[in-house]
């Protein structure tokens, strides 16, 4: 058979993509709550003297830096997969893999879920003010609040979405709250075990989850809403493989561990369609 | 809908920082100052540390951001 008999209708692309979807998925409890406590181990021993702030850092970033992808996968409900039993488990991985960020579950939930519903819209797309000419860009912009007008936007059309906003505020309270306690109490440990790695690793996470995968975040068309990506000389799990962010848009319920045979089996849709950087896929491993 | 989730979501956004970066700078700063200048009073280095925390929680109050 040939290229041009392929069929690439929607129908045959879904029941490929079907195939990926639904298997449990322990690597991300094990990357969600295994960060967790190796950050928690590291800034109390940063605290008790046992291990010097300058050896600690380092850990805790990357620490910091695996934060979010668990949680990511949580959010879409991609942990437990198809296993009802294990639902729990989304939401333990989703709210402590994040707390070394200080960043509330539900508040990333109901923004993420916007973002997918509306990506690249300049008025509705919850990340959309990360998207701009230079990365810096966005490492600079998850330090700024997300625009009040969007927000307010989807709190009056869903009632839901102001009721998650809202039952994310005491946990953004309690992280603050309990940062500012450590902060007095251990000033520099919290800075360089703290503060200083969960900053970065927000900037990180952004260049590499929002701006390079949508960049130049200029068209809504499904095939088009992320691009395909890689950096020279950078090993893809170095950016936790979000050079294949596209296939997430495409089909947000495959599991991130299982993305790299689902793009396999889905290169011929994803070329036939043009999606931007496909190219990349000819020698992707 | 409610209007207390936004009012309290806008309240967080805006007062939250400036209280943050007076504590938080207070005591991180300080501890700088004390590090760099041992001379310096704890006292003294707490209030250099926390009013620049607070100068910069207002700002980020003013553009949004920046804590």
């Amino acid at each position: 058979m040939n290229s041009s008999d392929l069929d690439v209708t929607i129908a045959a692309e879904r029941r490929i993509a079907r195939q990926f979807i639904g298997r449990f998925q322990w690597e991300m409890v094990l990357i969600g709550l295994g960060q967790f406590t190796l950050w928690l181990a590291v800034f109390v021993a940063g605290i008790q003297g046992a291990l010097p702030l300058w050896a600690g850092f380092p850990i805790a970033l990357v620490c910091c830096c695996f934060a979010y992808l668990p949680s990511h996968e949580a959010q879409h409900g991609n942990i437990a997969g198809k296993n009802e039993r294990l639902k729990w488990l989304n939401e333990l991985v989703g709210h402590v893999s994040l707390s070394n960020l200080c960043y509330p579950y539900r508040f990333a939930q109901a923004t993420h879920m916007r973002h997918h519903a509306f990506t690249n819209d300049p008025d509705r797309d919850t990340d959309y003010h990360y998207s701009g000419p230079h990365w810096w860009h966005a490492a600079r912009g998850v330090h700024r609040d997300p625009p009040q007008e969007i927000l307010e936007l989807h709190m009056n059309e869903d009632p839901v979405f102001a009721q998650d906003l809202a039952a994310s505020l005491p946990v953004k309270k309690l992280f603050s709250l309990l940062m500012l306690i450590c902060a007095v109490a251990w000033p520099l440990p919290t800075f360089f075990l703290w503060w200083l790695p969960s900053r970065i690793a927000l900037s990180y996470t952004t260049v590499f989850f929002a701006w390079m995968p949508h960049h130049p975040a200029d068209q809504q068309e499904r095939y088009q809403l992320a691009r395909f990506w890689r950096l020279p000389m950078v090993p893809r799990f170095a950016v936790q493989s979000m050079t294949h962010h596209a296939i997430h848009h495409l089909y947000p319920r495959i599991p991130h561990w299982s993305q790299p045979q689902a793009l396999k089996a889905l290169r011929p849709f994803i070329e036939a369609h043009e999606m931007r950087g496909a190219e990349i896929l000819q020698d992707y491993r | 809908m409610d209007e207390w989730p936004k009012r309290a979501f806008a309240l967080v956004n805006s007062w939250g920082k400036p209280v943050f970066g007076l504590v938080f700078w207070g005591s991180v700063g300080g501890a700088f100052l004390q590090e760099a200048f041992p001379d310096l009073k704890p006292m003294t280095a707490q209030a250099i540390g926390g009013s620049l925390g607070l100068a910069a929680g207002l700002i980020a109050r003013h553009r949004q951001g920046w804590l």
